[in-house]
């Protein structure tokens, strides 16, 4: 850690005035595609691509892109894989995966696809179907989408199962957890103890994120959500879906009894499907009006 | 009507049927009105205000104080020449497939799913509505005497009102406490709250079924390809002013 601090040090040095003028507050709410932009125009050779599989002993050479990112959200791609890879296997301690391997497929498909148009190619996503009745979707950073049994239950079409996870997926390209997280420690706190290839927990980055998945009960800032909200329909829209297919998920929940025990943790974190749909409309208005998209009802894979 | 509206329109039925006046008991939003039930609720007033914007104000104090907030005002004349007699073609069936809405802001019923269509009436915030079908980005609606088309995105389904801040929060934390058993709605079946999640423990082996599943990229866009699925070029949406804040992460 000590090194990858100093190196950090001197590359913001190197970088000089270009450096120095970056306001940290703006880049936080800078897409990643542009700080991405950035650091190709400031370095005209393009580094590899990271990815997961970048062996730790890259980060002994200056990195800009791993940098950008890096000051974006004080994680780089390797140590956003680990806690993402530490969140989900927390939460899947506390509630498994779906044994229906059809349905797992046909959601990770459905998932990819949508993920295509995030502009963030450098991730793997995951996608997985929780065996719990409650209502519900996780995002993890690193690109670790789940999506409740309970919930799935409640889609009528491909096009709304599309929305919802493009509301996930747009948690991570927006990187909303990392966020958070990032005030809860210093930037490379994580240091170099272990690799997102570990199999089993992973004590540093569990320090991290506090007890279990917890992080997941906590939930992120209503404006969070609200934004997640506009961008995964976006998404689901780009990978010609119907793109009313989230706000009909919406409007299911919102039907819902107030009372009804699936919704519980889903209303501790998440602003009302109310405010949400009302939030929604006043950011599309008619802009998707001329969008024809499918809905996919019959291709839809329904369970049992 | 379309299939898919007709499914909307029974599940919404259904939750009703089954559900009662749970929500009403469990703490429904202040904002709700004192009106009976939902379905015998809304012979709401219709207004000739000559002007949609007449019925603003009216519909802002509605949000804070509890009145009964249905008010169709009639659309400009040049809108609407006819006197009403809007209702499309497509009559709905009988009362049976209508569910309850919330108007969540003021907006104009259209003779067609289109905003190209003719205005119909205009509708304040607040309004309760019956929603009758579905369409793509439009709910077909029944707002007093008056019925037509409205944008999904105005209208809240079910009979929680305009909703709100905060009642999300206090339904949940009340349902979490008064359930220590954490046995959701279905009888029987196990549900997930915060505590599942703070005491959960690594699960080394689920992750690896995770792992297993992964598709590639390649896979997904031939996925897409035999649904004829391709993408499409769509603008980001905006960030709205009233959501506006760059102060989030701060939290």
């Amino acid at each position: 850690m000590k090194i990858k601090l100093t190196l950090m040090a001197v590359a913001l040095a190197s970088l000089s005035g270009a450096a120095v003028a970056i306001d940290f507050g703006k880049m936080l709410e800078d897409r990643i595609k542009e700080e991405l932009n950035k650091d190709k125009q400031t370095q005209p050779a393009p580094e590899a691509a990271p990815d997961a599989a970048t062996p730790p002993q890259s980060k002994q050479k200056v990195d800009l892109r791993q940098l950008g990112q890096t000051l974006l959200t004080g994680y780089s791609l390797e140590e956003e894989n680990r806690i993402g890879r530490q969140i989900s296997g927390n939460l899947l301690g506390a509630v498994p995966l779906v044994r229906d391997n059809k349905l797992q497929n046909y959601v990770n498909l459905v998932g990819n696809w949508v993920a295509l148009q995030s502009g963030r190619q450098e991730v793997t996503w995951h996608f997985g179907v929780l065996d719990t009745e409650a209502i519900n979707a996780f995002a993890a950073p690193g690109g670790y989408i789940f999506v409740t049994k309970g919930l799935y239950r409640l889609l009528n079409t491909e096009a709304e199962l599309a929305g919802v996870l493009g509301h996930e997926i747009a948690h991570v390209t927006q990187k909303h957890h990392l966020k958070v997280l990032k005030q809860s420690s210093l930037i490379g706190a994580l240091g170099q103890a272990a690799s997102s290839k570990a199999k089993g927990s992973d004590q540093v980055v569990q320090n991290l994120i506090g007890n279990g998945a917890e992080i997941m009960a906590r939930g992120l800032d209503k404006n969070a959500e609200h934004e997640a909200d506009r961008v995964g329909m976006v998404y689901a829209a780009r990978a010609g879906y119907d793109p009313w297919g989230l706000p009909s998920v919406l409007q299911d929940m919102a039907a819902l009894p107030a009372g009804d025990n699936r919704t519980s943790l889903l209303y501790k974190t998440h602003p009302h499907p109310a405010d949400r749909l009302a939030a929604l409309g006043e950011a599309v208005d008619g802009r998707l009006d001329a969008v024809r998209g499918k809905e996919l009802a019959d291709r839809f894979y329904r369970i049992r | 009507m379309k299939p898919e509206a007709m499914v909307l329109i029974v599940s919404f039925a259904a939750v009703l049927g089954a559900c009662g006046d749970r929500s009403e008991e469990a703490g429904a939003p202040v904002s709700e009105p004192a009106a009976p039930r939902v379905d015998s609720a809304t012979p709401p007033a219709v207004a000739e205000a000559p002007a949609a914007p007449a019925s603003e104000p009216a519909a802002d104090a509605a949000q804070t104080t509890i009145v009964t907030p249905s008010a169709v005002a009639k659309a400009p004349s040049e809108a609407a020449p006819g006197p009403a007699a809007a209702a499309p073609p497509a009559a709905p069936p009988a009362a049976v497939s209508s569910a309850p809405g919330t108007v969540l802001r003021a907006e104009k019923l259209y003779r067609e799913p289109a905003s190209t269509s003719k205005v119909t009436a205009s509708v304040a915030k607040g309004a309760r509505v019956e929603i009758l079908g579905k369409q793509a980005g439009w709910l077909r609606v029944k707002a007093g005497s008056q019925s037509g088309w409205i944008r999904l995105l105005s209208v809240r389904a079910g009979s929680g009102g305009l909703g709100g801040a905060g009642v999300g929060d206090v339904v949940g934390a009340a349902t979490t406490r008064s359930d220590p058993t954490r046995v959701v709605a279905v009888a029987g079946l196990r549900g997930l709250n915060d505590e599942d999640l703070k005491e959960a423990k690594f699960n080394a082996e689920e992750l690896a079924r995770l792992d297993a599943l992964r598709v590639s990229a390649t896979q997904a866009r031939t996925f897409a390809g035999q649904a004829r699925l391709a993408a499409v070029s769509v603008p980001d949406l905006p960030k709205p002013q009233a959501q506006q804040s760059s102060t989030w992460e701060s939290n």
